[in-house]
């Protein structure tokens, strides 16, 4: 058992300080993986699935030992609406899982770094979160993870098509790796698009995590791998590190090209953006995000330094509906009012008490 | 707004369709939108097309370029789990890990159209993939022999082919894999 639940605080693993983190977010590794003979998710049987989650759950003793870290199984099905959705926000699971409630399962390690999802697309999905760029270290506990759990479990390989996804898209290695960047200054140079081109020509994807399409509000953007097959692991993430450092010294360059041509300009953007979050009443989760955004552009650029990356990552979770739902503790979900209500007070508060600490 | 076909569910599916410059605008509930086909809706996701769809799209042209083979094709069944290979077409996931044998012809192209390549190199399960990692070392070997030889390291090839020739009784004794 852990001793607190992961969606009692909005903090995670993947928030406290890490390398480049003034582009880089975090790092995410995925492995799928999935047990020989077993019909996949999507076609099995409700038995199958609760044998497989009991399967897992006798794994966290193992798990526990080599770790040094306490585990625990939530089955999907035992969780309400907003405790799933701030799992959901904390990147701890995705979206997809979130629509298998009743077979599905979340294996977490208490620190958060890593989240096994059971029953989603593959039988397993083993996920690590770091923060900021790190790649090698996430894939190397990922990797430890999986011949630990492969000690154990029975997974589907074949010789020539590497481990057996329920989808030809991750057959192979079943490594997804993503990076999540924050790439405001490129997007005010209009140079999204060409790079967004780019990458996906380089055979890497790359997409924005709020919005859709190119549209990215908020200028928060997702790359990963596209291709899992032909390549050894370490050949992929290569190519994705070489990539990921490209862009930081894109933006890094276009942050200070900006700061020399318009530094009016920016300081306007970043002040206003301060007075209006504390000063807001009602704010919807779009304005909520661009304002975010422009509040993270003003740490970047060193204009706002009472404000921390980790406050900013955390707040990404707390201005969402699961969280804003959890504070309410409504049983049933605020109205899209009330919770423009919340979210403006909490992100007004923040920065008021942010600006009081600083004058202090 | 109210869905444009039930007029009883609120309408949160909008579609814009531009055809030669004529707009039209749709707006329908998730349930009516549901039965409109190949578009796949999930909350907070409103993709027009899964990747799924795309993959079956790849295979539809995999399969209009052999039509000799599609007969055949299509009343392949996998053993395990029962799905027949025109379900696995139009749904793009296989059902089983048995599949991947049971479709093994289906599968070169469609690899190749996905990740440019359909062997994998990379990662192999310490159980499971003994065999493999066997193979792998061995080609290896085998390939450093030839260098060695075409270098004239004669020393160092002997002790290659001792290794290569150790690797190969102890595959043969037992490694099943």
């Amino acid at each position: 058992m852990l001793k607190t639940m992961p969606w009692q605080t909005p903090q995670a693993y993947w928030m406290q300080e890490g390398p480049d983190q003034d582009v880089i977010l975090s790092t995410r590794i995925r492995l799928a993986r999935n047990i020989s003979g077993l019909p996949y998710p999507n076609f099995q049987t409700e038995e199958n699935a609760q044998t497989l989650l009991q399967e897992v759950e006798a794994l966290i003793p193992l798990l526990e030992e080599r770790t040094a870290n306490r585990w625990q199984l939530f089955r999907l099905s035992q969780l309400n609406e907003a405790q799933k959705s701030i799992l959901v926000d904390k990147h701890l699971m995705s979206p997809n899982l979130n629509e298998r409630t009743s077979q599905a399962g979340l294996l977490l390690r208490e620190d958060e770094a890593v989240s096994i999802m059971v029953n989603e697309e593959d039988h397993l999905r083993i996920q690590v979160l770091f923060s900021g760029l790190q790649l090698d270290a996430a894939w190397q506990l990922a990797n430890t993870l999986d011949d630990l759990l492969e000690s154990r479990l029975d997974f589907a390989f074949s010789d020539r098509y590497g481990y057996k996804t329920a989808c030809p898209t991750n057959a192979g290695t079943g490594l997804r790796a993503s990076v999540m960047v924050h790439l405001p200054a490129l997007a005010m140079s209009q140079k999204i698009a060409p790079l967004i081109n780019g990458i996906h020509q380089l055979g890497m994807v790359a997409r924005g995590i709020y919005g859709e399409g190119t549209e990215a509000v908020g200028d928060v953007y997702q790359i990963s791998n596209q291709i899992s097959m032909g390549k050894p692991e370490k050949e992929i993430l290569a190519g994705l590190q070489a990539i990921v450092k490209q862009l930081v010294s894109e933006e890094r360059q276009a942050r200070r090209l900006l700061a020399e041509r318009i530094p009016l300009q920016l300081r306007d953007k970043v002040g206003r953006t301060l007075g209006a979050v504390q000063n807001s009443y009602l704010m919807q989760s779009q304005e909520a995000v661009k304002r975010w955004s422009d509040l993270r552009l003003g740490v970047e650029l060193n204009l706002l330094e009472y404000v921390s990356y980790d406050q900013l990552n955390r707040l990404m979770v707390q201005l969402q509906g699961g969280w804003l739902n959890q504070v309410a503790s409504a049983t049933e979900n605020l109205t899209p009012e009330q919770r423009d209500v919340l979210r403006a007070k909490l992100l007004r508060e923040e920065m008021q008490e942010a600006v009081m600490r600083n004058m202090k | 707004m109210l869905c444009q076909e039930c007029q009883k569910n609120q309408a949160n599916i909008h579609f814009t369709k531009m055809v030669n410059g004529q707009k039209t605008e749709t707006h329908l509930c998730e349930v009516c939108a549901a039965k409109h086909g190949p578009f796949n809706i999930s909350i907070g996701l409103p993709l027009p097309f899964s990747i799924h769809n795309l993959l079956s799209g790849l295979m539809q042209e995999e399969d209009s370029a052999a039509v000799e083979s599609n007969v055949a094709s299509q009343s392949l069944t996998c053993p395990q789990c029962g799905m027949s290979y025109s379900q696995f077409r139009r749904q793009g996931r296989f059902g089983c890990p048995t599949c991947y044998e049971t479709f093994d012809t289906k599968l070169e192209p469609l690899m190749n159209r996905i990740h440019g390549s359909a062997h994998h190199d990379g990662k192999v399960p310490l159980r499971g993939g003994k065999g493999l990692e066997h193979r792998r070392r061995l080609e290896d070997l085998k390939g450093k022999l030839l260098q060695a030889v075409a270098k004239e390291a004669f020393e160092e090839a002997a002790k290659l082919r001792d290794e290569i020739k150790r690797l190969s009784t102890e595959q043969g004794e037992g490694t099943t894999c």
